[in-house]
């Protein structure tokens, strides 16, 4: 018969049909095997989709809203890295999690959110920390969950301790300037660390116990992260030993870090790409010379930022002179995990 | 392959259209535009190529990126939807812009003739099977085809734009670049309201 048109037609319709059809059930195959053992010739797509995920915490550790007071608002850079590690712990293409800190830590709640969010990816897939210049307090109590922390030698990091600042201006305002405040409240430490007066020894008492179960937290969380996978007792002992003589809220640098144990290895971000290439494949029972493609974690779409027009935390005079306070005082009168 | 040479494009059903528009376009459009604008058979014809297109996009991307099949459930009607839409829009700017030019619309022609100019997208499917079975060279060899599918469906737009108002090759870019134009344009205006906004609110 010979071939017209019409059979032509239909031939790039069926064509195209039936690679559709194959295209559909080879990517839901992947999806349901979770995209994971590679043979033959579809090795190549599957290498693509099995990944690394590399995600960015850096800034002060806090649950507020960048620009509250412009147009729109955008998330901090914690909530937007525990929201990464979420979906990374989810995602069945990444393999492991490489979690890059920069920071000086910052809130109680938020740093225990994320470290929270690093056990969640910890119990499914391989997560390994690198610190960058700074690694401190809420930062460091972040990574201490995470399965391997690599430090450069240089970096900053430690600081396990707890912070409340307040300020006494009753001399400034009483002496000074003639205002006498009028404060009614509902109970006797409704008003604890009021600006306004000098703070009553029952009331310091009172506030050094929430520093000392807060300080208790931290360092409980750091031992169980830093000992977790040492079997030998004795070994444990002297690691929780080394750690607590170095939990004093005090700064170290990577290299006397790696000596209290608080790190496991000294190595930039490329080394700690590489450890974690290997852990992943060593526990999904991956294999490839080439390591594995180490994908960022995508910021949420903000229009608002495409057009530059995103509020920034510095854009105002206000936030400018805030940038100049110690952070403790930028949030006072709540416990902080953060280096001043 | 004669069928086109024998027969009146208009009186073609729908796959002897489909290998036309594909290999004889230049003829094929010239035939679908006559003294009077193509019937609703045409219309329809044109609208189904719109729908077949759209309707695949879901699914090279399914291919691609991965995800549940069933979404595709939802996404292909309403890819379909859209495309068609979109298809609505652009031939209604293009008469528009045309107007301008030839002082007559031909909506229902030049609607025709743009739905068929989408059809080389139907290549789409065999082309993103070859990520699958050559790795690396088959992303390569898969953008290049995609672009070229790309660049068919313009050409094939622009010939349809040519052939239904009569207009030389530089009015067809007029026609064809305007919207870019314009949409820079109303993206200028956009800066603009959102600077300004922005400045009156105080931070």
């Amino acid at each position: 018969m010979a071939m017209t048109p019409r059979h032509i037609a239909l031939g790039i319709l069926a064509v195209s049909l039936c690679a559709l059809l194959v295209g559909i059930f080879n990517a839901a195959r992947l999806t349901e095997r979770g995209r994971t053992a590679a043979s033959g010739s579809v090795s190549g797509l599957l290498s693509q989709r099995n990944r690394l995920a590399l995600i960015e915490l850096s800034g002060l550790i806090t649950m507020d809203e960048v620009g509250d007071k412009g147009l729109f608002r955008s998330e901090s850079n914690a909530v937007l890295a525990r929201k990464a590690l979420d979906e990374a712990a989810k995602d069945d293409g990444v393999k492991g999690v490489l979690l890059h800190i920069n920071s000086p830590g910052g809130t109680v709640g938020m740093s225990q959110e994320l470290n929270a969010a690093v056990k969640r990816v910890s119990a499914k897939k391989p997560i390994v920390v690198s610190m960058g210049d700074l690694t401190a307090s809420g930062g460091y109590y972040t990574a201490c969950a995470a399965d391997r922390i690599f430090a450069n030698p240089g970096t900053l990091t430690a600081s396990i301790g707890v912070i409340i600042s307040s300020m006494d201006l009753s001399s400034l305002l009483n002496q000074k300037l003639g205002v006498q405040a009028v404060t009614i409240k509902s109970g006797k430490f409704k008003d604890i660390l009021s600006p306004y007066r000098k703070p009553q020894p029952d009331e310091l008492a009172l506030v050094q116990k929430l520093v000392n179960q807060s300080y208790q937290d931290f360092l409980d969380t750091v031992i169980e992260g830093r000992t977790r996978f040492i079997t030998d007792p004795k070994q444990k002992a002297e690691r929780i030993a080394k750690l607590k003589a170095v939990a004093d809220g005090r700064v170290v640098s990577g290299r006397e870090a790696l000596a209290s144990g608080l790190v496991d290895e000294l190595g930039d971000l490329d080394k700690a790409y590489t450890a974690l290439d290997a852990m992943a494949k060593k526990r999904f029972k991956l294999k490839g010379k080439d390591r594995l493609p180490l994908e960022s974690s995508e910021r949420p779409f903000n229009l608002m930022e495409v057009l530059g027009l995103a509020p920034s935390a510095s854009a105002t005079p206000a936030a400018q002179l805030s940038q100049l306070l110690p952070v403790s005082m930028r949030y006072p009168n709540q416990p902080l995990w953060v280096m001043e | 392959m004669a069928a086109t040479a024998e027969m009146n494009a208009r009186a073609c059903g729908y796959l002897d259209l489909l290998y036309a528009v594909l290999f004889h376009p230049v003829r094929t459009f010239k035939e679908l535009t006559g003294e009077t604008e193509p019937d609703n058979r045409l219309l329809l014809y044109a609208l189904f190529s719109v729908i077949l297109v759209s309707a695949i996009a879901p699914v090279i991307r399914f291919i691609n990126v991965g995800g549940q099949p069933v979404n595709l459930l939802l996404f292909m009607p309403l890819s379909a939807l859209i495309g068609s839409l979109v298809w609505l829009l652009s031939g209604l700017v293009v008469a528009m812009l045309s107007y301008a030019f030839t002082e007559q619309t031909r909506f229902r022609t030049i609607l025709t003739l743009s739905g068929f100019a989408t059809l080389p997208w139907v290549f789409m499917g065999p082309i993103s099977l070859l990520k699958v079975g050559l790795g690396a060279v088959g992303v390569v060899l898969c953008a290049l085809f995609g672009l070229s599918v790309w660049l068919w469906s313009v050409l094939l737009f622009a010939l349809a734009i040519a052939v239904t108002y009569a207009m030389t090759a530089e009015r067809v870019l007029i026609v064809l670049v305007m919207p870019f134009v314009m949409t820079l344009i109303f993206i200028g205006w956009i800066f603009g309201f959102f600077g300004n906004i922005s400045n009156l609110v105080p931070h």
